[in-house]
This record gives structure tokens, sequence and C-alpha cells, in this order.
């Protein structure tokens, strides 16, 4: 009797990066328990499995694998490298700010590397069992990442916080997979894409599981009116994390949603599903920009502007179309370089972590700091979507697909509320250059090599996109028609 | 035999009893509890489709829901211990640090 090999030869190449970043994580964790006075090298040693896992992309051949639940294309390699620009981003950051709040540990950057394992596989993922596993994988590394500084009594209620809605949202997803088990028999999205093809709608049960899956879904993504966690957990999250919170976990979402709706596109025509999507996106764009504007708390503030991105994004996944895939997908890189780095410059001030970080303790910050200030007010330009900005291109892509394909009037809603969002954006730059800071009430803002390399890497990919995005655009087109093309 | 629709059908009273848990309970731990209910009814409902189906798919996914849930119980309780130490108390209504 011969025994069939249950995977196809070459699958190690396929996971290679994956390998790379648990064994890296594995590494600096053994790395702290057994060199407890070097605490200094973790960071660098964090960053350099970084780069060599970015680099191990080269290597990986596309293809699907393991039995067709698992697939390479274009599309994933460009999200691998959103997840790993976030994770390069959230290390260079949180060096500083550990050492700083003196708990800096070989834990912290592992939880990063493994999360960023978790949403590789949701991107790469071709079965709902494998992009449920990854979710978990990054969910539960989330969990303890947000109450890392377990002695902050904040950190440990954003922690609790996102636990129960977590593990809550987590229930609806795997309740929403078992009823498209259900209706399809099988989680495979290859083959629940051939029942769609063929499927009228007419299963309530289909219906059922489609509105459970966007509400699990809604809450990782902070969909209003999903979103309540949002501002309570990056308040009270290490800084560094919640600039990552807001943006890797989500892109990790949106593909995930991505290839769903694309399988489901033969069925969308003939139920009002995309309806649910629609009002969920345009709720979201307005909660969150009209809450944004009454928030001092920056944090809390960037959590609210991050619901209205979510919204504009979510516009584009309307119509499963190669430029709206494409728009996504530079959406999110870009909207990692400009969050994460605003995020970065909010941990370099000086401050105890229970206090909110409000727009008072900026003030004037553009003259004391000017690289900081400047770097602020960048990302600020490009959150609100100013021309030259990268942001600026984003958003326009995002509004012209959805006019493209007949979304007129959620495209219009979306730029009014991105109109609206100027005020409180430009309220940050106020606050930066035209506003002195009250007596005896500065704060300071300390930053290293590492944290300074950061905003400059931001800054100069927000400003390089914004000015020539041709290329970045060219590779995500080509990769979404390659998706399509399945 | 009985009829999977049994099996459906008691899988979604469990999963709204579980939703119910959730939004009404005060206390931490139970609200854990629910949620572990919620997917407990998750896999009845897949034993019940694999059954059904003769599959072994519904069957592994079962599986690995189970370790999922367990992986989530074991950093869910090390975070209500954390907050045990903090305020002598689980329930979720006393976690008010920070509002809107």
């Amino acid at each position: 009797m011969t025994l069939t090999p249950l995977v196809e030869p070459g699958w190690m190449n396929a996971i290679l990066p994956e390998i790379i970043l648990c064994l890296g994580g594995m590494l600096l964790i053994l790395w702290d328990a057994f060199a407890p006075k070097a605490k200094g090298a973790l960071a660098p040693l964090a960053l350099i499995v970084l780069i060599v896992g970015a680099w191990s992309e080269r290597l990986v051949i596309g293809g699907t694998f393991f039995g067709g639940t698992y697939e390479i294309s274009g599309i994933t390699h460009l999200f691998d490298i959103t997840f790993f620009l976030a994770a390069m981003l959230a290390t260079l950051f949180a060096r500083d700010y550990l050492d700083r709040e003196g708990n800096e540990g070989g834990e912290f950057y592992a939880l990063l590397l493994w999360g960023t394992v978790g949403m590789m596989l949701m991107a790469k993922g071709l079965d709902l069992l494998i992009i449920i596993l990854g979710l978990e994988t990054l969910s539960i590394c989330i969990f303890v990442l947000v109450g890392y500084a377990r002695r902050l009594p904040i950190s440990n209620e954003a922690s609790l916080k996102y636990f129960l809605m977590g593990a809550f949202a987590t229930g609806f997803v795997l309740y929403g997979t078992a009823l498209f088990y259900g209706a399809t028999q099988s989680t495979n999205i290859t083959v629940m894409a051939r029942y769609f093809a063929t499927a009228d709608g007419s299963n309530p049960l289909l219906t059922v599981a489609f509105v459970l899956i966007m509400a699990g879904f809604g809450f990782k993504l902070a969909l209003a009116p999903f979103h309540p966690w949002a501002p309570d957990v990056y308040q009270g999250a290490p800084t560094p994390v919640a600039g990552w919170l807001s943006v890797a976990p989500k892109a990790a979402t949106l593909i995930v949603l991505v290839r769903l709706f694309t399988a489901m596109t033969p069925l969308l025509s003939k139920v009002p599903w995309m309806h649910l999507v629609a009002v969920l996106s345009v709720l979201s764009m307005i909660v969150g920009n009209v809450v944004a504007i009454v928030q001092r708390d920056l944090k809390r503030m960037l959590a609210y502007s991050g619901i209205a991105h979510v919204g504009y994004m979510t516009i584009a996944l309307l119509t499963m179309r190669d430029d709206n895939i494409a728009a996504v997908a530079v959406y999110t890189i870009v909207y990692a370089l400009m969050n994460i780095g605003a995020f970065g410059v909010i941990s370099l001030l000086v401050k105890n972590q229970n206090d909110p970080q409000t727009l008072d303790d900026i003030a004037g910050l553009g003259f004391r700091r000017p690289y900081f200030g400047l770097a602020l007010a960048i990302c600020m330009f490009s959150l609100s979507g100013l021309p030259p900005t990268a942001g600026f291109i984003a958003k326009f892509y995002i509004f012209k697909s959805a006019i493209l394909y007949g979304h007129t009037t959620i495209a219009l809603i979306g730029i009014l509320a991105s109109i609206t969002s100027v005020y409180y954006y430009l309220r940050v730059v106020y606050y930066l250059y035209m506003k002195e800071p009250a007596e005896g009430m500065v704060v300071e803002t300390i930053g290293d090599v590492f944290s300074v390399g950061a905003l400059a890497i931001s800054m100069i990919f927000i400003l390089v996109i914004g000015i020539y995005p041709t290329p970045l655009f060219n590779v995500a087109g080509a990769a979404a028609r390659a998706l399509l093309q399945q | 035999m009985i009829p999977t629709t049994w099996f459906l059908i008691l899988g979604a009273i469990l999963f709204s009893i579980g939703v119910c848990g959730v939004l009404t309970r005060r206390n931490g731990i139970t609200i854990f509890m629910s949620i572990e209910l919620m997917v407990n009814a998750v896999n009845l409902t897949f034993l019940a489709y694999a059954r059904q189906f003769n599959q072994l798919h519904g069957l592994i996914f079962v599986f690995f829901i189970m370790a999922i849930a367990a992986a989530e119980a074991a950093v869910g309780l090390a975070i209500f211990i954390s907050l045990f130490h903090h305020r002598e108390t689980i329930d979720v209504d006393e976690a008010n640090l920070m509002h809107w």
C-alpha cells in the first residue's frame, strides 16, 4: 500500500515567510529568557526577522497548496507587504516607547510577529477554516498586546473590552461559517463559488449566514454600528500597538471580504446583500467623522477617524472589479503609513499613559520639535486627503471607481464626510503651529533613532506615493486582475 | 434517525441563549461562559451537517473550533485575573475608566 502525500511538493517554500516569523518570535522569547540584560537587542532582532521574512516573499512561488486551501498570488504578496510594513513601523516605535515605560520584553515583539502570521494566513486562506484559524491567531495576539502594560488599569480595561467583544464577534463568524457549510456543503471558497454560481438566493439560510459573517467581520473592522470598542481599546492600548491594531487587522479582514465577495459575485446580483454593506459603510463614514469632531483625546480622535476610513474602504467592496480591489489594496498600504505614523508621534509624548493625550499636549510642538511636528502634520494632511499626499490619491481612486460602477450617492456621501473630516485633522495642525502651550504644561517628546527613522519612512512614502502613484497602482491592478480571473 | 433539522433548531436556540447571556449578564466570567455556549452551538450545527452530508470536513472543523475556544479561554481568564488584581471585581460595569 502506498500512502498518498498529504501535501504538495514545495509546500515548505509556500509558507517560508510564515515559518521565518514563527521561529523568529520563538527566538525573541528565548533571547529574553537567556539574555535578560540585553533587552536593547530585541527590537533590532525583531526588525531583522521582519526584513528576512519580507525578503523571503521573493522566493515564494504562486499557486494553491495544501489541497486547495491555501493560495499565493499577486494580491496576497501585496497584502503581505502591508502586514510587514505595519509590523516594522510598530516595532520601530515600540522600542523607544517600551524602553521609556520600562516594560521592554521579548514577548511583545514575538506577539507582533505571530499576529502578522495570523494575518498572512487570513490573506492566503482559500478555506474558511484557514481564515478562521488565522483570525484567531491574530485576535489572541492582540488580546495580549492590548493588555501588555498590565500594571496600568486602563490597559487592562482595554484588553478586557477587546477580549469580550472579539470573542463575541468570533462566535458570529463561526455560526455564519457553519450555516454556509450547511448551504454549500463545503467551507472551501473555490467549491462555495461553484455553488454560488448556480444558486438563486432563495435559501434563507444563506442570508442569515451572510448577515452573521458581516456582523462578525464588522466588529473586527470597527464598522459602525459595531464600532464602540475601538476608541476605548485604542486609548487604553500601548500607543504603538494601537497604531498597528488600527491598520493591520483591518487590512487582513478586508482581503478576506474581497475573496468572499468575489466568490459570491454571481449571486450578489440576485440578492440585496450589498445594500447591507452599503448601509454599514455610510453609517461608519457619518458616525466616525461626526464624533471625531468633538474628541480632544488624540487617540480617540484617530479611532473615530479610523472608523470613517474603514467606511471609505468598504465603498470599494460594493462591486468586485479589478480597479476596486486595487483601490482597496493601495488604500490599506497608504493607511498603514499615515495612521501608524500619526500614532507614532503620539507615542513619543512623554506622559503617564493613564492620562489622555490631548490636543493641548501637542500645542506648539511644531516649533519645539520641528521634525516630529512636521511628521504629524504630513500624516494629518494625508489622512484628510489633501494633495499632494498619498491619502488624496487613495481616496480619489476609491471614489472614482465607486462612481464608475454606479454608486454615485454613496460616493457623494463619502466625499462630503471626507470634507467634514478636514476640520478635525487640520485642528491638529493648528495646535501644532499656531497655539502656545499653556503655562508650565509643556509635554516633553523623546524620540531615538528608531522612531525618527520610522517617521522618515512614513513621510517619504506618503509623499512619493502621493506624487508618483503609477507603479503602485500598476502592481495592484495586475494583482487584482489575476485574482478575478481564477 | 433523528432528523438534522432538530439539531439545527437546538443549535439556534443555544446560540440565541448565548447571545442573550452576553448582552444581559454583567459578570465577566458569566459573559465568557455565554460566549462558550455560542461556540458550542456552532459545534453542534457543524456536527449535524457533517452527519447529514456524511463528510469528515465538518467534524475536523469542530476539532479546530474546540482548540480555538481553549486558547481563547486561557488568555481570557488571564485577563480576568489581571483585572481582579486591580479592582477586586470582575463586574464589567466597573470597567469604566474611559468614556467617549
